[in-house]
């Protein structure tokens, strides 16, 4: 069960500040502290929760943190995605709750290819789309992008077709610089050029996938058990290599969620498979967790 | 933002605890029990592969603690076509990840799991499927960013298999057509203590069952002998 307490804005304010500044001291930038500081104020639905949710305790990902309170931020409703940029999806859940957020640093989900520096921003010019740098992506509102147009198949997606993951940009546009850290208790299972993959030690045994951390600075390898909010390696733009040359995308984390689902057929069967689930609700709500206090402390 | 909570029998029982009425509601979806695994087609598959196979197979070269605490059948490749030789399986005892490194930067990585969280009606049912030659399920095969996978459902498990290729411009990875053949090699099982175990109760309960059946016909027979 679930309550909901809604704060004046001031208080809202004051609780941001007591929680919120010390806790970034350590990755983010003085010159975007301020910017920071200030969105959240702006906004006056700022909510706290507090979950007394009992029945969440066979998914470890929640244990720790289903008890703190919560604190709001600007972002936009899960399944909104930027306009013209896909088809979308209609059905939301929070596939993934209590995980812990998955960069240190404060963070700006939104599109890669739909915002400035982006291939499919829009500009006058054809060839100039802007800069990946350019403070409107990292800025408030978060943006869903999970089943934005991509050629990949994505059953959850109305056109069946998108994007299978979150992107989400660190504090601020310089690479190799925010760490981003485990979701939730796990075991490493993949380690590529690009990609880090860990599976939840806990049922369901999600898989959550990093993708574009600088390859030089993951700090785990197949076989490695990780804490909830441990450093995996660096927020960057690497996108490996390709007939050996390297390759290169906007500084971003791609985060994935998959799970194994089952459908459950009208004569009563069960159709089972796994599935890249939208990452986004859980993500809004880790991060709301996050600006409360939670797992930020757990990175050594 | 509103939050619903939905039974494990699915969304259809979602009760929506905030009366926010803008956002969308947001279901949380508790874990099915875990899904019993269908041990007569595990044995029918073990005694075949030990009839055609030479030698205890990759099982032999897994980590028995591993192994041991592993509840479910492990899907593995027949010997011969993928390197196994650095084979590393990770249990979480109802859950497992086998980790498979090929050559130049070819990565296979299988994953076993028999807790679902309910689906949305057409999550499963609606994803294309592919038939294989010699393999009897259902495949969904997807492109990800830095490969493909394919899913299905074999012994009333879920298993994934995943290719990922360090260079993206890998034959391995340009296209299925490589996890294609990696999804036909894994037609071998192994077992572990738990999952033996399992196997033998099975085994028995299925003995006594069928001696039950015929001692029943044979009382049967015995009372209408003389009629
Ligand atoms: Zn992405």
């Amino acid at each position: 069960m679930q309550t909901r307490t809604i704060l004046q804005p001031t208080l809202a304010a004051v609780l941001f500040i007591l929680a919120g500044c010390d806790r970034f001291t350590q990755t983010a930038e003085p010159s975007s502290s301020g910017a920071e500081a200030s969105a959240p104020t702006s906004e006056a639905d700022v909510s706290a929760e507090a979950s007394t949710d009992l029945s969440e305790t066979s998914e470890s990902a929640s244990d720790s943190a289903s008890e703190a309170a919560l604190t709001d931020f600007p972002h936009d409703d899960p399944t909104k995605l930027v306009a013209g940029s896909g088809s979308g999806y209609s059905e939301v859940s929070n596939w993934a709750p209590g995980i812990c957020f998955p960069i240190q640093s404060v963070a700006y989900a939104n599109s890669q290819v739909y915002s400035p520096g982006g291939d499919h921003y829009p500009t006058t010019s054809a060839s100039n789309h802007g800069s990946q740098c350019d403070a409107k992506n990292y800025a408030y509102p978060w943006h869903d992008n999970f089943c934005e147009a991509r050629s990949w198949t994505n059953p959850v997606c109305a056109s069946g077709s998108g994007h299978q993951g979150q992107d989400i940009r660190p504090s601020t546009c310089k690479a190799n610089l925010y760490w981003a850290i485990a979701a939730e208790d796990g075991t490493v299972t993949q380690v590529g050029s690009y990609t880090v993959a860990i599976t939840g030690n806990a049922t369901p045994h999600r898989i959550y996938r990093y993708l574009h951390m600088q390859k030089a600075s993951v700090q785990v390898a197949v076989g490695d058990h990780v804490v909830r909010g441990q450093k995996l390696g660096l927020v960057s733009n690497n996108l490996g290599v390709s007939n050996g040359v390297q390759q290169y995308t906007t500084i971003h984390l791609h985060f994935e969620v998959r799970v194994a689902q089952a459908e459950t057929m009208s004569d009563g069967k069960q159709l089972a498979a796994n599935a890249f689930v939208p990452p986004y609700a859980a993500l809004v709500d880790a991060y709301q967790r996050r600006l409360s206090g939670d797992c930020a402390a757990a990175t050594p | 933002m509103a939050v619903v909570v939905a039974a494990s029998t699915g969304p259809a029982e979602a009760q929506t605890l905030q009366g926010n009425s803008s956002p969308p509601a947001i279901l949380q979806r508790r874990p099915l029990p875990p899904a019993p695994v269908q041990w007569q087609a595990v044995l029918d598959r073990l005694a075949r592969v030990r009839a055609s196979r030479q030698g205890p197979g990759v099982v032999a070269r897994l980590v028995k603690s591993e192994l041991d605490k592993t509840e479910l059948p492990v899907l593995l490749p027949r010997e011969g076509v993928l390197d196994t030789a650095k084979a590393k399986l990770m249990s979480f005892g109802d859950a497992y990840a086998l980790d498979l490194p090929q050559a130049k930067g070819v990565h296979i990585t299988a994953y076993g799991n028999r807790t679902f969280l309910p689906a949305p009606a057409g999550a499963v049912s609606r994803r294309p499927i592919t038939r294989l030659k010699d393999v009897a399920e259902d495949i969904r095969i997807t492109q990800m960013e830095d490969g493909w996978t394919a899913t299905f459902s074999r012994y009333g498990m879920v298993y994934s298999l995943d290719v990922s290729c360090d260079d993206a411009a890998a034959p391995e990875c340009k296209t299925d057509g490589y996890l294609k053949t990696v999804i036909t090699q894994f037609d071998d099982v192994g077992l572990g203590a738990r999952a033996q175990a399992e196997a033998e109760r099975f085994r028995a309960n299925a003995n006594q069952t069928g001696s039950l059946v015929d001692q029943l016909t044979k009382s049967f027979r015995d009372l209408t002998k003389g009629g």
